[in-house]
C-alpha cells in the first residue's frame, strides 16, 4: 500500500515542490505538466491524502483523563495550605486550628443560600495577628436584579455572621460585602 | 457557576476560592491537556504537564492581570512547559499518539489507523517550535495572531513555521498512502 516516493519523481518533478504546493494551496507552478503526467497526479492525489489524514488526526476528539481536575487540585490544595493562615480556637484541652480556606468555604456558602444571591466569593480578612481566633470576612457577590441590593446585602452579612461562629467556632469581627454584578436570576 | 465569566472566577481565586479556581481548571483543561498531549505524544507527560501548567497558573495568578484572554494565557504556559520538557528529552525519545480510528470496516479502521499513525509520527518529528504552530493551528483552530501572543513571535513567523510543518507532514505521511 505504501507508494514509494523518492526526492524526484520520475518525470523530474521534486517531490517537495509538490508538497509545498498542497500544504499552501497554491496554483500549481506548471499547470500543463502536472494535468497529464501520471507521476505527478499519482503524487499529488497522495499529497492532497495526506493533508486530509493531517485534517482527521487535528480533529479527532481527546478524552481528557477523568482524575486529571481532582489529581490537579489536590496540587493546588496543598500549595494553597502552605500559604493560608489558619484559625486558632483554644480551648481547656488543647488547641483547634481551621484554615482560613474552610473558614472562606464555610462564608461561601453560608451567602449562597440566600435567595437573591447568585454567585460568591468569600475572603478572609487577617485580623490583629494576637488574636488568632478572630477573622474578618470579605464577599464578592453576584445578585439577582430584585428591589434593594442593600436589603439583600444586609441578609447575606446578618447569615454569614450567625453561620460562621457556629460551624467554625470563630468570632466574626466584620463582614464587607462586595456586589460585583447584577444578573436576571435564570431560575426566577 | 459553570456559565460565569472568567474574570469573575480569576478574581476569586486570586483572593484565595479554589472552588473558583477549580471551575477555571474543568473549564480550560481539556484544551490545555489536548495540547500537551500532542506535544508529548504521552498520556502520561501530558497530564504531568496539564497538572504543571495549571500549578503554575495558580503562582502567577497576582500577577496576571487579564490583558489577554485567560485561553491564551493558559496556551502560553502549556506551550513553553511542553517545549522545555521536549529540550530536555534525548532526540531518540520522540513519541507519538494516534487517535482510535473512528471507521467501522476492520480493514479500512486498520488501514485509517496505519496512516493516522504515519501523521502523528511526521508530527512528532518535527522541530519543536514547528510542531508547536501547527497544533495551535490545526488541531486547537487559533488565529494567527493569537499564536503569535502565545509563542511570543510574529504573524509572520507563525505562518512560515506553519507551512514547513505542513510541507514535512503531508510530504512523509504521503508515503503511506
Amino acid at each position: 500500500m505504501a507508494l514509494s516516493l523518492g526526492p524526484r519523481l520520475p518525470c523530474g518533478a521534486e517531490l517537495d515542490a509538490l508538497a509545498e504546493q498542497v500544504a499552501a494551496q497554491a496554483p500549481p507552478a506548471d499547470p500543463e505538466h502536472q494535468a497529464r503526467c501520471p507521476h505527478c497526479t499519482a503524487a499529488l492525489d497522495a499529497l492532497g491524502g495526506a493533508l486530509g489524514d493531517l485534517e482527521t488526526y487535528g480533529r479527532a476528539p481527546v478524552a481528557v483523563p477523568p482524575r486529571l481536575t481532582a489529581r490537579i487540585m489536590a496540587r493546588v490544595h496543598q500549595l494553597a495550605d502552605t500559604l493560608t493562615e489558619n484559625l486558632v480556637l483554644v480551648g481547656p484541652r488543647g488547641e483547634t486550628r481551621i484554615s482560613h480556606r474552610i473558614v472562606a468555604q464555610v462564608a461561601r456558602r453560608a451567602a449562597l443560600a440566600v435567595p437573591g444571591v447568585l454567585l460568591a466569593s468569600a475572603q478572609t480578612v487577617t485580623g490583629n495577628p494576637g488574636d488568632p481566633g478572630r477573622v474578618g470576612m470579605t464577599l464578592r457577590l453576584v445578585i439577582a436584579f430584585g428591589p434593594s441590593v442593600d436589603a439583600l446585602a444586609g441578609a447575606v452579612r446578618a447569615r454569614v455572621g450567625r453561620v460562621l461562629p457556629r460551624v467554625t467556632g470563630a468570632e466574626v469581627s466584620a463582614v464587607d460585602v462586595v456586589v460585583d454584578d447584577l444578573r436576571i436570576d435564570p431560575d426566577a | 457557576v459553570e456559565d460565569v465569566d472568567d474574570r469573575f472566577l480569576l478574581d476569586a481565586a486570586r483572593a484565595g476560592d479554589l472552588d473558583a479556581f477549580a471551575v477555571l481548571v474543568r473549564r480550560h483543561q481539556p484544551a490545555v491537556y489536548r495540547v500537551a498531549l500532542r506535544m508529548l505524544g504521552s498520556e502520561a507527560d501530558a497530564q504531568d504537564a496539564a497538572q504543571e501548567t495549571f500549578v503554575r497558573a495558580w503562582r502567577a495568578l497576582p500577577r496576571f492581570r487579564g490583558d489577554s484572554a485567560t485561553s491564551t494565557w493558559l496556551y502560553r504556559i502549556v506551550t513553553r512547559r511542553s517545549l522545555d520538557v521536549l529540550a530536555a528529552r534525548r532526540p531518540s525519545e520522540s513519541l507519538e499518539a494516534a487517535p482510535a480510528p473512528a471507521g467501522t470496516d476492520p480493514a479500512e479502521a486498520a488501514e485509517q489507523h496505519e496512516r493516522l499513525r504515519a501523521v502523528a509520527r511526521a508530527v512528532a518529528a518535527l522541530p519543536p517550535e514547528q510542531r508547536a504552530a501547527l497544533v495551535l493551528r490545526e488541531f486547537e483552530g487559533l488565529p494567527y495572531d493569537q499564536i503569535a501572543e502565545v509563542l511570543d513571535t510574529t504573524v509572520p513567523t507563525v505562518k512560515g513555521r506553519i507551512h514547513r510543518a505542513r510541507t514535512t507532514v503531508i510530504r512523509e505521511a504521503a508515503a503511506w498512502r
